[in-house]
């Protein structure tokens, strides 16, 4: 279990007591945070229509505590909530010593962050504008609702030592606004490795890795795939530079005649 | 400001931090259930499709803190949030200026627990929203007590007490009803009809009217109709009405008695 501060600068000094909503909104923004950063790294993508698996709920079980404008939260680590997943090393991308919330700070550092990095920066590297998605920033620009409830400041004093104010809102929106519209695609690449604990696979094309989502349940025949070269047809997502963030994969399948020539680059995405 | 004490029995060891999700839940039902008991009063039901009116916002506005395995809310009295309600002009005379929503919800849930005779301090809607505290009991409460020490306490068990109630409220049916119209608020359509040739007030709130027709009406004998709402003991709570109009009151009761 790790504890969190966060520092919250309001209208109304208060030292003891907070505001419901604004402690309501904030909560939410934590909460669908921390969900929407772990299942980014897992499965590239920050969120899905339905309940999220359960794993992930119970690594977005808090506690708080609230004294002298703060706000203390107790998350668990990854391994005391699945430990059985990392048993398996279901989750490479993790770090079962980390919590739900490291991640988010990550995620919401850099988002806010980002304006502070060269566009040659943000291009160069996969890490830095793969950590949020649109879906992500989203849930990020609910902390408007955070500064609308008498917030002036949010402080997370553990890790980066983040400041949320309500300039930051205005980075959130600039960003959403950069990500390049999903576009239908089909590449060519070598099938890396699959997962079937959530659908996931990792495509090699052009020397680079491409993450992806499975929509259907992977068949025998596309586990079978592994370490060969295959068709992928579906949809590829975008990180607000251009680059490709996740496919999401209507079909796996072995390429035939010219294919391989024609479908061998992922096109460029469309400025939205 | 008036500051209430939640006490909340779990199995956490630890008396100083609270689960996010459980605190989620309980404040779920608590400011939904505050505003119910605040419009229960002075509209006679507890809630509507759409937004709450921005007065009932405001008197929920509460504040927290949490301590010892208790939740301290803070909650203004209504003349702090809205002293508006108070002016001459449309006084909403059914509530006290130096109360809280939490003394209604607490009136309301008191009544509930205690099985109370004054059973027009809760509604259908309100005893659904009040079994929304099983979600608390899913998240690890064990019990919850709104009141001083002694006073009754909401288990997993009360939440079939709850059920059990909003089953013995008897449906709504349509009704018509002669009487003088002797109140009509515009702000929230709200109207008080003293019944022939009972003499009883019944609460009901109107279809939208102009002043001019309001003023045609008011003092007025008058024959309403619209569907009736019932208390769990079967008294009238309110009629939504869908028409109102000029009428002897005497004439029509007796017609009415004759056709049945």
């Amino acid at each position: 279990m790790q504890t969190y501060q966060i520092e919250i600068e309001t209208i109304e000094p208060s030292y003891q007591m907070i505001s419901v909503t604004l402690l309501q909104a904030l909560l939410w923004v934590i909460t669908e945070g921390s969900k929407g950063a772990l299942r980014l790294c897992t499965e590239g993508r920050s969120t899905v229509r339905g309940a999220p698996p359960q794993w992930i709920k119970h690594a977005t079980n808090f506690s708080i505590a609230f004294k002298d404008k703060k706000l203390y939260i107790q998350s668990p680590t990854l391994y005391e909530v699945a430990p059985e997943l990392f048993n398996q090393e279901e989750f490479a991308e993790l770090n079962s010593e980390r919590t739900s919330l490291d991640y988010f700070q990550d995620s919401l550092a850099t988002a806010v962050l980002s304006s502070q990095f060269s566009q040659q920066e943000m291009e160069e590297s996969y890490m830095l504008d793969s950590l949020y998605d649109k879906a992500l920033l989203e849930v990020f620009y609910g902390f408007h609702r955070v500064f609308h409830q008498g917030a002036k400041s949010i402080r997370f004093l553990n890790g980066n030592g983040i400041q949320m104010t309500p300039d930051s809102i205005s980075t959130f929106r600039k960003l959403k606004s950069v990500v390049p519209y999903p576009c239908q695609i089909k590449i060519i690449g070598i099938l890396d490795s699959i997962r079937n604990y959530d659908r996931t696979f990792n495509l090699t094309t052009n020397a680079r890795m491409l993450r992806g989502v499975s929509k259907n349940m992977l068949s025998k025949e596309t586990q079978d795939l592994v370490g060969k070269e295959v068709l992928i047809s579906g949809t590829a997502y975008f990180t607000s530079t251009g680059k490709a963030l996740r496919i999401e994969a209507d079909k796996i399948s072995v390429p035939e005649g010219n294919e391989r020539i024609l479908w061998e680059k992922l096109p460029l995405p469309a400025i939205s | 400001m008036q500051i209430y004490s939640i006490k909340i029995e779990n199995q956490s060891v630890d008396s100083h931090t609270i689960s996010v999700t459980l605190l989620q839940a309980l404040l779920s039902v608590l400011i939904e259930g505050s505003k119910g008991a605040l419009r229960l009063r002075t509209e006679g039901r507890s809630m509507v499709r759409g937004a709450p009116p921005q007065w009932i916002k405001s008197a929920t506005t509460f504040s927290m803190a949490f301590k010892d395995k208790q939740l301290q809310i803070g909650s203004p009295t209504l003349y702090e949030s809205v002293p508006e309600l108070f002016h001459e002009n449309e006084k909403m005379e059914e509530l006290q200026p130096e109360s809280t929503a939490i003394d209604y919800f607490q009136e309301s849930l008191a009544a509930v627990l205690n099985n109370e005779l004054e059973d027009s301090l809760y509604d259908k809607a309100l005893l659904e929203l009040l079994q929304g505290f099983r979600h608390t009991f899913h998240q690890g409460a064990d019990s919850i007590n709104f009141f001083e020490e002694g006073g009754p306490e909401i288990t997993l068990e009360t939440i079939k007490h709850f059920k059990d109630l909003a089953d013995s409220i008897p449906p709504s049916r349509r009704v018509k009803m002669a009487g003088r119209l002797e109140q009509v608020r515009s702000n929230d359509r709200t109207f008080k009809l003293i019944t022939t040739p009972n003499n009883i007030i019944v609460k009901g709130i109107t279809q939208p009217m102009t002043q001019k027709e309001v003023q045609a009406l008011l003092g007025k004998e008058v024959l309403i109709s619209g569907i009736a709402f019932y208390t769990a003991s079967g008294k009238t709570l309110r009629i939504e009405t869908d028409q109102i109009s000029l009428a002897n009151a005497r004439e029509e009761y007796e017609r009415v008695i004759r056709e049945l």
